[in-house]
């Protein structure tokens, strides 16, 4: 359903070029999980970006549903990093929000929205306000914020990693249930190995900026996994010597900074 | 004061400190003729003043006048300022376009107007109106633009995501977003507005209400009716702030989780 073929990206600053990703090609099939894994800076947020139709490669091809991605749609839904929530609407206010431009009657929506409230179980605090959440629930709303227009691709950029250990633990399995229940195909961008071999049927290791693909892991193990057992462990080791490996040889100035991150974007009306 | 459980009661008290100090100097003042009587008139000849012209209905008259020259402006400042202010905060090259024009006007006392817009408008209640406007715009559009240019960028993205177009963004993400930084504004330009207006209601007295009060007075040398005057805008002021725009600030900024 989704082909990268030989995708890259610059930035140019100053007449200088920026290279953050380099020709990175994968294909992912319909109702996989995904995992993109690197260092932190290494570009990986703005690959996601570019599957969100946010920016455009510099370079390369993406082929969604045999379509080139040109702009954002409903189809590809992000889940960011820090919930991007809105904090002047209520947990329901906030999933409607993504109905915002679809024609469902006020009834459907609210049956719809009521749904994947439920799903993520927060029947509860429906009617809350953002603030009074805690960051592991504001990220459930946004997950079920994402999931209410029924979109074939879910792009997850780090969710878990502004969660204390022991929500993230638990937040990653609800995600793996969401996914058994829902089906969706998932590309899910964590810097965490553990997070990646829990959730994915395919790991992409990236190298440090520019991103290129290092290494390729399929997993196969039967869900729920267990993270102690001596396949994963293996493969956890070998995982963290190539990151290790790359973490000796990079500088400061090879990681994409926020504020890089940011101009790159440069989110316009 | 620690006895004092009431937190309100505690805050209306210690609040009052100030004032209490000021009407026993006063009163000093006026025991000990530091100067002349017919300068500074007694407290408690003041209050029998603003007794009389509370109860003959002088002061709601008065108040009635200004707020006709400030309301219709301040209202008109508000609409222009926030549309203007999101335009100017979401257009780079309409930003770029009238930052420096809005700088130099910025400097400029509202009240230095006067003169040229008399010289179109005449010794008139437009002139007036000209003047508020001016005052309580400068100010609320400066506050729009900052909280346009400080709503969360990834907000947007959320909206794009599903499509929505620029004019529901602004409607559903920008206007909203901003609006603690609105308020702020619309909180500063009340202020700078009430100031403005006894200041152009001394100048242009026709219409006048309490700054034509004021400034009549000292002809006279009815020196009470000064203090009474200057009293009754800081009381206007002083509610205006407490009952009103602090209530609305707070009830906004704690649902937008700024304060809990």
């Amino acid at each position: 359903m989704l082909d990268l073929k030989n995708v890259s990206m610059s930035f140019f600053e100053n007449n200088s070029e920026f290279k953050i990703i380099d020709d990175i090609s994968f294909s992912v099939k319909d109702g996989e999980f995904i995992c993109i894994l690197g260092p932190s800076g290494c570009g990986k947020t703005i690959l996601l970006y570019l599957l969100a139709g946010f920016l455009k490669q510099t370079k390369g091809k993406i082929l969604f549903l045999d379509k080139e991605i040109i702009a954002p749609s409903p189809e590809r839904m992000m889940v960011f990093q820090n919930y991007v929530l809105f904090p002047w609407r209520t947990v329901s206010e906030n999933i409607s929000f993504a109905l915002e431009n679809s024609n469902l009657s006020k009834k459907e929506k609210e049956k719809t929205v009521n749904k994947y409230i439920s799903l993520v179980g927060l029947d509860y605090f429906k009617e809350w306000n953002i603030h009074k959440l805690s960051g592991g629930m504001q990220q459930r709303v946004s997950i079920a914020r994402a999931l209410v227009v029924d979109p074939k691709l879910l792009l997850m950029d780090e969710p878990l990693s502004a969660l204390d250990n022991q929500y993230r633990k638990h937040l990653r399995e609800e995600i793996e249930k969401i996914w058994l229940k829902t089906k969706k195909t998932v590309i899910f961008v964590t810097h965490s190995i553990n997070e990646a071999l829990y959730l994915a049927d395919r790991i992409y290791l990236l190298s440090p900026r520019p991103a290129k693909i290092k290494k390729i892991y399929n997993l196969k193990h039967k869900r729920p996994r267990k993270l102690n057992s001596l396949e994963i462990i293996k493969l956890r080791e070998d995982i963290e010597k190539e990151m290790k490996e790359d973490f000796i040889k990079t500088k400061e100035s090879d990681f994409v900074s926020n504020d890089m991150e940011n101009k790159i974007l440069n989110v316009k009306l | 004061m620690r006895y004092i459980k009431n937190k309100n009661i505690k805050n209306i008290l210690l609040g009052s400190i100030p004032f209490v100090f000021l009407i026993v100097l006063w009163q000093l003042i006026y025991v000990f003729q530091w100067v002349p009587h017919w300068m500074l008139p007694s407290p408690l000849l003041v209050l029998k003043e603003f007794y009389k012209l509370l109860i003959d209905g002088t002061l709601f008259r008065l108040l009635f006048i200004s707020m006709k020259n400030a309301i219709p402006a301040f209202i008109l400042a508000l609409i222009t300022s926030i549309l203007l202010g999101i335009l100017i905060g979401v257009n780079k090259t309409f930003r770029k376009i009238i930052s420096p024009f809005l700088g130099a006007i910025y400097l400029v006392p509202s009240l230095a107007w006067i003169p040229f817009i008399i010289l179109f408008f005449g010794f008139t209640r437009e002139t007036i109106w000209i003047v508020i406007f001016i005052s309580a715009f400068m100010k609320m559009i400066y506050s729009t633009i900052s909280g346009v240019r400080n709503v969360n960028p990834n907000w947007i993205l959320a909206a794009k995501n599903i499509g929505l177009s620029k004019f529901k963004i602004i409607l559903k993400v920008i206007l909203p977003g901003a609006l603690p930084e609105i308020m702020t504004g619309i909180r500063l330009g009340f202020g700078s507005a009430w100031r403005s207006l006894v200041g152009a209601e001394m100048l242009i007295s026709i219409f006048g209400g309490l700054g034509k009060f004021i400034w009549t007075a000292q002809w006279t040398f009815s020196f009470d009716k000064v203090l009474i005057g200057i009293f009754l805008i800081a009381i206007i002021g002083l509610i205006m702030e407490e009952l009103v725009f602090k209530k609305i600030e707070k009830a906004t900024l704690v649902k937008w989780g700024n304060i809990s």
